[in-house]
């Protein structure tokens, strides 16, 4: 899933291990996260949009990958 | 001394004590290899540097993290329940070579170990599906 965090991370002057001592998750969830290889939890991400000043929405770009999801499933039938 | 992380130090000191007591056991015997020092050795770096962890504030915190981290938890979750998989996999491609062995070589040492494999196999099957019951009773 496609999210925001690195670019409001490196807007913040942030590094990865900064943000994640800050939501309590390790560096290399927030790595994993950046690549799009894991989707945080709800509370996760709810933390990092506190972090940042930003809703959740905007942060994991939720219309965009519902937009995405929903191309995939009419390309399934 | 305190302890900041009881799991990490409880850990350390058990494998400690096994490196002690693998030592005591083969000054006893009068036995040393390089297998046995180098079992020594593994147990004493391990258990010390547990024990070591356990005992900073600052290193103890972070293993309490890694632990706690959602993403570590889903990794342990997939591994084992892949490792489960896999090792019934395994022991059923196993248990019907055995029949088969026993089949056409009528060797009855193949029994002891169909009887192994059937249980291992049963046990993991009994305990998936028992797992899998509690679970959706829970969520």
């Amino acid at each position: 899933m496609k999210t925001k965090v690195k670019e409001l991370r490196t807007a913040a002057n942030m590094t990865q291990q900064q943000l994640a001592d800050l939501v309590h998750v390790s560096s290399r969830t927030i790595i994993s996260i950046e690549k799009e290889q894991y989707n945080p939890s709800l509370m996760l991400a709810y933390r990092m949009a506190q972090v940042f000043g930003v809703s959740v929405e905007e942060l994991c770009c939720l219309q965009e990958n519902k937009e995405r999801e929903d191309r995939e499933y009419e390309d399934l039938s | 001394m305190k302890i900041y992380h009881k799991r990490n130090f409880a850990e350390g000191a058990f494998l400690l004590v096994l490196g002690v007591l693998n030592l005591v056991m083969d000054l006893i015997r009068q036995d040393f290899s390089v297998k046995g020092a180098v079992l020594c050795a593994v147990l004493f770096l391990l258990g010390g540097s547990l024990l070591a962890r356990s005992l900073s504030k600052k290193v103890s915190r972070q293993d309490k993290i890694e632990a706690l981290d959602e993403r570590n938890q889903l990794i342990k979750l997939k591994s084992a329940s892949r490792a489960l998989s896999i090792s019934q996999t395994i022991s059923f491609v196993l248990l019907l070579g055995c029949m088969f062995a026993y089949a056409a070589t009528k060797n009855t040492d193949f029994i002891g170990i169909l009887i192994g494999l059937g249980l291992a196999w049963t046990i993991s099957v009994l305990t998936d599906i028992v797992a899998s019951i509690y679970y959706e009773s829970r969520n």
